[in-house]
């Protein structure tokens, strides 16, 4: 019997990674999350990675019914950068997917959130940039980003039969914004940066060290000390190059890993706050896991019953 | 315009863009203010280091 | 359907009786589509 298999198949009291799972967090900010996850198995890890960019739903603008525009830019140019605006929604967890609104995908206020936009260019020649914050929303808790340009409209002279006029730009739409998740369209996804990687350990042999000194010129991430002995300023900047290694003919200097922690870094588009998006994707993975425990005892329970 | 979110990674970097534009115009050195700025990597670097605005010299054609 | 000349922007009926198109006030050849009143659907992605 394999380590793996005990583990599977002895259930609670095999599981001591399970009990030893530790979280401690590096940096938080409002956008930005930085932790170690220690023992855990990679694919765990992985899972949450995952979850984290694909299993949390959020609000993005899905359609636009464009009324006018006579902007610079094409329809479908300004109905993607549209989309791409972040919204962020404080009563996000009463919205729920249309397909699976009572109101089957016709659009309700439980499904969907509108913002209405109407902007013309000055009157006299000149430019004005139509911003994010310009989008009325229907749902006051629902806000688009703030300060992002969506488009600029420009007055100009121009000669109609040989008259003087001011031809001014306008836009005047109506976006509609639904729930999904980041497996149908990256807009939807609530992390932009999401990545781990694993827990650098490194060991120095103090017998074998002479202090020469190679290795801490060699380090990219210039990490290590040598002063009266050799040290490791901070390990969880290490690359994992070896570098160090390669440079060392006394073999003093050993970079590894550990398997089983890993150093995440999130960072959230501004639709939801860093670490409620990693508590959304953790959520998001256990109804997974619960969904498949019921699947699989209903499937045992019928087993037996066919034996 | 500037694109709203960087091609690579995704970060909104079309907030930041005025501002950028309004300081490398004064002369200040653009490492400084994308720092400034808070846009880190390489990949939302350039997407605000070589955009070109060419919105208003498509207008005479509209 | 209507179209406005590029140069003098007037409104131009199309003849399609006649090959090629032309402005008939100043002799322009490119003609515009004009914009349909109707509200248009896009899907934003």
């Amino acid at each position: 019997m394999t380590a793996r298999d005990r583990r599977a198949g002895s259930g609670e009291e095999g599981s001591e990674r399970g009990a030893a799972m530790e979280v401690e967090i590096l940096e938080l900010t409002d956008m930005e999350v930085k932790f170690i996850l220690r023992g855990v198995e990679p694919s765990f890890a992985n899972a949450l990675r995952r979850a984290m960019l694909t299993e949390v739903p959020k609000l993005a603008i899905d359609e636009v019914n464009i009324y006018e525009n006579t902007s610079p830019l094409f329809d479908e140019i300004l109905a993607l950068r549209l989309a791409l605006i972040p919204l962020r929604a404080e009563n996000i967890d009463e919205f729920v997917f249309p397909e699976e609104c009572e109101c089957k995908g016709e659009g309700c206020g439980f499904c969907q959130v509108s913002f209405t936009l109407s902007a013309q260019s000055p009157e006299s020649v000149g430019e004005r940039v139509v911003y994010s914050d310009e989008l009325i929303s229907s749902d006051e808790k629902v806000r688009p980003y703030p300060n992002i340009p969506i488009v600029k409209l420009i007055s100009r002279e121009t000669r109609i039969n040989g008259i003087k006029t001011i031809s001014r730009q306008s836009v005047m739409l109506e976006a509609i914004a639904r729930l999904g998740v980041g497996k149908k369209h990256a807009k939807w996804q609530p992390a932009t940066v999401c990545g781990y990687k694993n827990l650098p350990v490194i060991e120095i042999d103090e017998k074998k060290c002479d202090l020469c000194g190679k290795c801490v010129e060699e380090c990219p991430k210039q990490i290590l000390e040598a002063t009266t002995v050799l040290r490791v300023k901070d390990e969880k900047l290490c690359s994992l190059c070896k570098l160090c290694e390669d440079v060392c003919d006394r073999d003093a200097i050993k970079v590894s890993y550990d398997k089983n922690s890993f150093i995440f870094n999130v960072e959230s588009d501004g639709s939801y706050d860093a670490w409620e998006l990693v508590l959304r994707a953790a959520r998001a993975l256990r109804g997974k896991y619960v969904k498949l425990a019921v699947v699989v005892a209903e499937v045992a329970e019928r087993t037996k019953a066919l034996a | 315009m500037i694109p709203v979110r960087c091609f690579t990674c995704g970060k909104v970097i079309a907030d930041v863009w005025e501002e950028y534009k309004a300081r490398t115009e004064q002369g200040e050195d653009p490492k400084t203010v994308l720092d400034e700025l808070g846009v880190r990597r390489y990949c939302c670097r350039r997407m605000l280091l070589t955009h070109a605005e060419l919105i208003n010299e498509i207008v005479p054609y509209l | 359907m209507v179209y406005y000349c590029a140069r003098c922007h007037r409104k131009v009926e199309v003849n399609y009786e006649y090959p090629g198109v032309k402005c008939p006030y100043c002799g322009y050849r490119i003609l515009v589509k004009e914009r349909p009143t109707f509200i248009k659907k896009v899907k934003a992605e």
